[in-house]
């Protein structure tokens, strides 16, 4: 067989690709570290380039001189910036991240006990907010009904404009009080017991999630459905499932995928809302109180970890997008 | 194409309205905001009714723990909440544009790379989480709540104008303009800046409705307005503790919050499909 | 009918349309006619909006996912009519006896599948001997894919636009299909890229007799390679004929087409354009759909239905009513 043209270019074509891939890998990689180094720094220099004086604000305006310089003292604040990032940044990397002022422990044990509840109301909300998402987005861009369509539209803005700590408290009123479905304290942590206490909160905090996914979702499949290789697919003649998972779903995925990992930051914020309603003992309700007593160390211990989560979720977002679907970042 | 046409004027009519129902609604909550309070025989701040007495016809949204009429604290606290949030949006959004617009037409690589780690930095933080922690550095307070936000929200702001302004800097008009001479600032803003923004304005939209739940969050959290100011967040939060007892000083501004929300996001859906509807023709 | 030997594929009166629930049904082909025999290579050619895709639709019944259905006509293939075909036939029919090469080359293959898992799900519905993987490779080997081993387990973003091709014409002839139908394969590729798939195509005819009708805009492409000519102009046929009766045009609209054409227009010459636009769907004149554009039309032209093919199957026909007045030309 003679040497088409095409298979040569082909040739090129596919060592470029490989190429690419790996340097999208590599870059993905190399971002991400830079970012976490950044979301370091910021978290190190919250307090300090703060306006006003964060000290006198967390001592009041009575503390006298002598409180002040110890705080400071502490805090670490007094000697040179660089000496302060130095000790800061070896210190994340073996596990300090400090102390906390007011129950001593140290900030990663802080962390390390209430951390567990917070991903568990975390993956619950996304897991709902999966099986939520994919079938309204289905039905809907299957049905090609217009009256479908536009109440999915009105539905999901408006449920986007909602506030999450009101409705978590109109669900306790509901399923709290009228129907004793769901407590509002008394958190045991022992799975699978803690489901009756975090059900209703990972319910109210997936109502920022579905609306958010079942729209990009809905788009990417609408626009699936226009394309060629699904009229491929029909004439194929392939059958009901795996067509509408390899013709409709897996491609139109990826977008919604990289989004839910960008959503993790939302999730988080909202968890921190719902620890504070719910009283359960996760991560961010011990910010709320860090917060309310001027805990800086723990503020700033939390506030990073949380940074670097999402900048890990971030990562494996783009490369599960990228492996659900080719076209991603090599089209 | 008969078909096509028809389908173009559906989607204007739908953008429509959005637009009508979102300025509507809008309208009449701040109509409510001027006029209630002041034709109200209460004052929102005043305790002297009896704690807790559930809505009828002298105290419409009822009286909460302190004895105030839910109702005038409601339409009380809409200048305020759409305020904070109106100038908690603005100042980002300003600030956000102007820096990553000029990142986008600089030429210096290093203030470019720094200046993107850092916009990349911040944006790496969850939202809320990140304000919260500026909150208990520089304390509680509407105006800390402004800061915050605005500390937070010009990085999103940059990183979208600059990816806008590197278009717009080799765009035909800004080219010609330059070579017809035109001062750089004159072109800075005469060409670049008012197409750079009509993408953050439009996002400044949708974050709108962020961040008037935002502001009602961080009140609710004990972060916001210190007592006794009327704010919808705050009210939420002190009719919390009696949610079993009474609930309308929960749900009353809740709702109004709902209600303020809704009504952004409609007009934001309306533009937006209003939009795309011009960018088709 | 007037041909004795048997056809593959009889189209007659073909019409379509896309009903509305408030509206008039939109009429999009009406008097579409034409055969394919056992073997032949038909190029449809016509304007984009002429209906050719439609038509080509109604064959592989894929006219209902886009709204649109047969509202009269026939489609016999071989004994089946395929125009009012139920979605249950359409089940059993798909991937079998007729295959379909998709329009663009680049959006055709599913960009999640590997090219094996696409070879063998078309694979998985024909009754040919040998394991799946053995046959895909063979089918590979078929449509000149070389490294076989590496592209089956390569994405199609992986691959060429012709390599894409390939594998999608591939893929239409893993059930042994008596009909290809290929939709302009060739949108969006190189020049040299589209010649080489259109000579495999050719070369698949010769080897397999396997029927084609291959769609372009592109009379030269189709005078290239095709046996025989189906002209369409606004949802309708308005010229059938052989290749070599083609270079006598029997309809004004055909004669507009060869003199645009850019291969044999005279080196210094301007080129010729066809005057005005077809007219849009739904938008349709009385009378000749063409006349709003003819050279040649006469006052008959404007009133009435719009003309049929004149003349027998199988023979040259065309639908002008003064085909006559071209001789001259």
């Amino acid at each position: 067989m003679t040497q088409l043209p095409t298979d040569i270019k082909e040739a090129e074509t596919k060592d470029r690709n490989k190429l690419a891939l790996r340097r999208m890998f590599l870059g993905r990689i190399v971002r991400s570290l830079s970012v976490s180094f950044w979301v370091m720094v910021i978290a190190f220099l919250m307090i300090r380039l703060s306006p006003g004086d964060p000290v006198r604000i967390a001592l009041g305006a009575e503390a006298t001189e002598a409180a002040v310089t110890e705080m400071r003292h502490k805090l670490g604040l007094d000697t040179s910036i660089f000496s302060q990032f130095y000790h800061y940044f070896t210190g994340i990397f073996s596990g300090d991240l400090g102390m906390s002022f007011f129950s001593g422990l140290s900030v990663t044990n802080v962390v390390g006990t209430h951390l567990p509840v917070t991903l568990m109301i975390i993956g619950m909300s996304i897991l709902l907010g999966i099986i939520l998402a994919i079938p309204i987005a289905l039905f809907v861009a299957l049905s090609k009904n217009q009256i479908a369509t536009y109440l999915f539209r009105a539905f999901t803005s408006v449920s986007l404009a909602l506030p999450g700590f009101f409705l978590a408290l109109v669900g306790l009123l509901f399923f709290g009080t009228t129907l004793n479905w769901a407590p509002a304290a008394g958190y045991t942590g022992a799975f699978p017991g803690n489901l009756h206490f975090l059900w209703l909160p990972a319910v109210v905090n997936c109502g920022s999630l579905v609306p958010v996914l079942s729209r990009v979702l809905h788009s990417s499949l609408m626009d699936t459905l226009d394309e060629e290789f699904v009229e491929t697919g029909v004439i194929r003649g392939v059958r009901k499932i795996r067509f509408y998972w390899s013709y409709m779903l897996r491609p139109s995925l990826a977008p919604t995928v990289v989004l839910l990992s960008y959503m993790v930051g939302v999730m988080i914020g909202g968890t921190v809302i719902m620890e504070t309603i719910f009283s359960l003992p996760g991560i961010g309700r011990e910010l709320i109180t860090a917060v309310d007593s001027r805990d800086y160390p723990v503020v700033q211990g939390i506030v990073m970890i949380f940074g670097l989560i999402v900048v890990f979720f971030s990562f494996i977002g783009d490369l599960l997008g990228y492996l659900l679907d080719r076209r991603v970042t090599l089209s | 194409m008969s078909n096509a046409k028809t389908k173009k004027k559906r989607q204007v009519r739908e953008g429509s309205f959005g637009l009508y129902t979102g300025f509507g609604m809008m309208g009449l909550l701040i109509l409510a905001g001027l006029i209630f309070p002041l034709i109200s025989k209460y004052d929102p701040n005043q305790p002297g009714l009896v704690p807790m007495s559930p809505p009828d016809g002298k105290t419409f949204f009822g009286t909460d723990l302190l004895g105030r009429d839910v109702f005038t604290r409601v339409f009380d606290a809409v200048f305020i909440d759409l305020g904070t949030a109106l100038v908690g949006v603005a100042i980002p959004l300003t600030v956000g544009t102007i820096i990553g617009t000029l990142l986008g037409i600089s030429k210096n690589k290093r203030v470019n790379s720094l200046v993107g780690s850092i916009i990349d930095g911040i944006n790496a933080f969850p939202f809320l989480i990140f304000v919260i922690a500026l909150i208990a550095f520089i304390g509680p307070g509407l105006k800390s709540i402004i800061l915050a936000l605005s500390l937070v929200n010009w990085a999103r702001y940059a990183r979208i104008a600059r990816t806008r302004a590197v278009v717009v800097n080799q765009q035909g008009y800004v080219e010609a303009a330059r070579i017809l001479g035109f001062s750089k600032v004159r072109i800075l803003f005469k060409h670049i800046i008012p197409n750079v923004s009509s993408e953050t304005r439009a996002y400044a939209l949708s974050d709108f409705i962020i961040v008037i739940i935002a502001v009602a969050a961080l009140s609710f959290l004990g972060m916001g307005s210190p007592p006794p100011q009327a704010e919808w967040g705050a009210m939420i939060r002190d009719g919390a503790q009696i949610l079993t007892l009474a609930w309308w000083p929960t749900i009353f501004p809740g709702l109004a919050l709902c209600w303020a929300g809704v009504s952004v996001a409609f007009i934001a859906e309306g533009l937006q499909r209003r939009l795309r509807e011009v960018n088709t023709k | 009918m007037t041909n004795t030997t048997k056809k593959l594929l009889q189209v007659t009166d073909l019409q379509i349309g896309i009903p509305h629930p408030r509206r008039e049904t939109l009429v999009i082909v009406n008097k579409a006619s034409f055969d394919v025999g056992y073997g032949e290579m038909v190029g449809i050619v016509g304007e984009s909006g002429s209906g050719k895709t439609m038509v080509c639709r109604s064959m592989i019944g894929t006219l209902e996912r886009r709204g649109a259905k047969v509202l009269a006509g026939q489609v016999l293939f071989e004994d089946q009519d395929l125009a009012h075909a139920s979605e249950t036939t359409w089940k059993k029919l798909r991937g079998k006896a007729i295959g379909y090469v998709p329009q663009s080359a680049l959006a055709g293959p599913n960009p999640v599948l590997t090219i094996g898992a696409q070879l063998s799900e078309a694979l998985k519905k024909s009754d040919t001997k040998g394991t799946i993987a053995e046959q895909s490779k063979a089918l590979l080997e078929l449509v000149k894919i070389r490294r076989i081993d590496t592209v089956m387990k390569q994405y199609p973003n992986q691959l060429s636009g012709g390599m894409r091709q390939r594998v999608m014409i591939a893929c239409a002839l893993a059930s042994n299909p008596k009909l290809l139908i290929a939709d302009e394969p060739t949108t969006g590729l190189d020049v040299t890229v589209q010649a080489q798939i259109m000579v495999l195509l050719k070369e698949i005819r010769n080897e397999f007799g396997t029927a084609i009708i291959l769609i372009s805009h592109d009379l030269a492409l189709i005078d290239d390679v095709c046996d025989r000519v189906v002209v369409m102009h606004a949802g309708a046929t308005v010229e059938v004929g052989s290749v070599s009766e083609m270079t006598t045009p029997r309809h004004p609209y055909t004669v507009a087409l060869n003199q645009s054409r850019i291969d044999i227009a005279v080196p210094g010459s301007e080129l010729v354009t066809i005057l005005g636009n077809a007219p849009s769907v739904g938008q349709w004149p009385t009378g000749c759909r063409f006349a709003g554009r003819c050279t040649i039309v006469q006052s008959d032209c404007t009133s009435g239905d719009h003309p049929p093919l004149f003349g027998d199957r199988g023979a040259h026909q065309s639908a002008c009513l003064h085909a006559d007045l071209l001789k001259g030309r």
